[in-house]
């Protein structure tokens, strides 16, 4: 019985590497069905997930086509390290999947997040593709063509972001707007004042509808909606949560 | 040919290798039990979801790259024969510096991609000042970055033959001052150099016997294959404290300092190794600065830092090179890049 273990655990781990590679081809499958990896990385580069299919693909048969029952060694401590860190990941994804980035990331990207300055993140966005929401302009729309909108009545959808420094009267709406992938995902903001104060939690999705303007605050311009309509929307599915260049 | 490693599909070590890479893996045991317990006992922070995308969404946009690199180097293996490189980037001639710093124009690769490739080029006979070039000139000099620079900055030209040039003299400086200092063998990990991770090789791992080429299509592909598995964890490993720096430190931090030019280029330095960004991405993030009266140095800084040295890189440059080369290549490279700023 102790040899038929331990016979076995020596062929898995012969067999590691293909077993992460077809564990990995499963998971690019599983991200590319429903455009799942929008969660993560822009869509645009859809063709780097089915070229790593291709490859794990490829990389999996290579290995399986030389492998021999000869091959079968002892179990090697190292292997399964190798083994547990090029799957970690895949824990992460299980756990964090559905969640996007939230309050806590605009507080830490954003130049200056109680202010967002017209001629900086927003202007940055005009030579780029953007995305439209369903609903409205899209925040990437809105603050690339900020001197189009300014003084007319826009109608907008994104996060909630309140700090004691704006006061109660005022939130700031964010978006995130990706280049590559979340790990680059740039907060794009407008001030939303407010009358009366709603009470509205960070994170929370909105819809704003208002009038949109280039103001000066602190010697910066800043935008801003003056929103008559503020209303809670539902979260919207987690490849639809951020705006593309 | 008869080594036990070609029947070894996980790769044997010998003892003294063992004996050497026992710290290694007990530091990545460390990381795994580290990960592991920040996954179990914070998974509903919201410094958690952050850190948890950030390090997913890395490693699941450089995985294609990584794959496709150790692919590349596995072809180089099998198909280009040790005479033909040395014949290219020969040992003692200066020139081969040059040719390979450059090489990123015509072999555009993004620096995930660039280390399992300079892996097997260093195995193969690229000297070693060609293959550093390569290594931090690649993922600058070429026209994919070239073009997200552009499009960053309003196709503002003179910024993006900034970014390339300094990048090129850069690759080509440290490349010539690591082959003063240490000589191939001193700098390389015996690991390179063996056959302890061609495994599958068979008959064929010497490449000279005539094999039909869908043979040694299989065999490129299996080399890929092996390396993949070898290498891939530094990346998952750099991916993850690449994440937990953008997660921990604020950018704001990075902002304040736009009044003294010296300071702001540090300090942009320092956080091109902080966020491991693509270097196809990066120009974006350099750009959003501009806002804070960045100097344009500084944005550079960012630029032509990031691609050679960051957290993530660091990580997998111990697959190629030994700790000491390491620290000599990150100080050269982070000296070079600031000098280069400031007379800027």
């Amino acid at each position: 019985m102790k040899a038929k273990v331990k016979t076995t655990v020596s062929l898995v781990t012969a067999l590691l590497p293909a077993i992460i590679y077809v564990i990995w081809l499963n998971t690019y499958y599983w991200l590319l069905k429903g455009g799942r990896y929008k969660s993560f990385i822009q869509p645009k580069l859809w063709p780097l997930l089915i070229l790593a299919l291709i490859l794990l693909l490829a990389f999996s048969a290579a290995f399986i086509s030389r492998f021999s029952l000869k091959s079968k060694i002892s179990l090697q401590f190292d292997a399964w390290i190798k083994a547990a860190i090029l799957i970690l990941p895949l824990f992460f994804l299980w756990i964090i999947y559905g969640r996007s980035l939230g309050t806590d990331a605009f507080v830490k990207r954003a130049l200056n997040p109680g202010q967002i300055e017209i001629k900086g993140d927003a202007n940055q966005l005009k030579s780029s593709s953007r995305t439209s929401t369903d609903h409205g302009i899209s925040l990437l729309d809105l603050l690339a063509d900020a001197e189009k909108f300014d003084g007319k009545r826009v109608a907008t959808e994104g996060m909630v972001y309140r700090s004691v420094k704006n006061g109660e009267h005022t939130f700031m709406l964010f978006r995130f707007a990706v280049v590559c992938c979340a790990a680059d995902a740039l907060p794009l903001a407008v001030m939303v004042k407010s009358t009366p104060a709603e009470i509205l939690d960070n994170d929370a999705w909105v819809r704003v509808e208002g009038i949109f303007t280039i103001e000066t605050l602190n010697g910066k311009q800043v935008t801003s909606i003056a929103a008559d309509v503020i209303q809670s929307i539902p979260q919207p599915p987690p490849e639809k949560r951020y705006l593309f260049f | 040919m008869n080594s036990p490693y070609f029947d070894n599909p996980i790769g044997h070590h010998d003892l003294s290798q063992q004996k050497s890479s026992k710290k290694a893996l007990t530091a990545q045991l460390l990381f795994l039990l580290l990960a592991i317990g920040l996954l179990v006992f914070f998974h509903d922070r919201p410094q958690f979801h952050t850190l948890g995308i950030i390090f997913v969404s890395i490693v699941l946009e450089a995985f294609p790259f990584m794959l496709l690199g150790t692919l590349i180097g596995g072809f180089i293996e099998v198909f280009i024969p040790r005479e033909t490189i040395t014949r290219f980037l020969p040992e003692r001639r200066w020139w081969a510096v040059f040719i390979a710093a450059a090489m990123g124009v015509i072999f555009p690769v993004c620096e995930c991609a660039i280390v399992p490739v300079v892996r097997r080029l260093l195995k193969k006979g690229v000297p070693l000042s060609a293959a550093i070039a390569f290594l931090l000139g690649g993922p600058i000099v070429n026209p994919l970055v070239a073009a997200s620079t552009a499009v960053a900055y309003f196709a503002d030209w003179s910024i993006v033959m900034h970014r390339m040039i300094f990048g090129y003299i850069i690759a080509v400086a440290v490349g010539l001052l690591m082959n003063l200092f240490f000589a191939k063998i001193k700098a390389v990990q015996n690991e390179v150099f063996s056959d302890q991770n061609s495994i599958n090789c068979g008959t064929l791992c010497d490449h000279r016997e005539p094999a039909a080429l869908g043979e040694k299509i299989n065999l490129a592909v299996g080399h890929a294959a092996n390396d993949f598995f070898d290498i891939g964890r530094f990346l998952i490993i750099g991916a993850f404290f690449a994440a937990v720096a953008q997660t921990l430190v604020p950018r704001q931090v990075f902002a304040a300092v736009t009044d003294t030019p010296v300071l702001s280029i540090l300090i942009m330095m320092v956080m091109a190794i902080v966020l491991n960004l693509c270097s196809e991405a990066d120009a974006f993030v350099a750009a959003s600065f501009r806002s804070t009266r960045m100097p344009l140095p500084a944005q550079l800084a960012f630029m032509i830092l990031g691609p050679m040295l960051d957290i993530k890189l660091i990580i997998m440059y111990f697959n190629v090179f030994r700790t000491r080369a390491i620290v000599t290549l990150a100080a050269l490279v982070f000296l070079m890049v600031f000098l280069s700023m400031v007379i800027m």
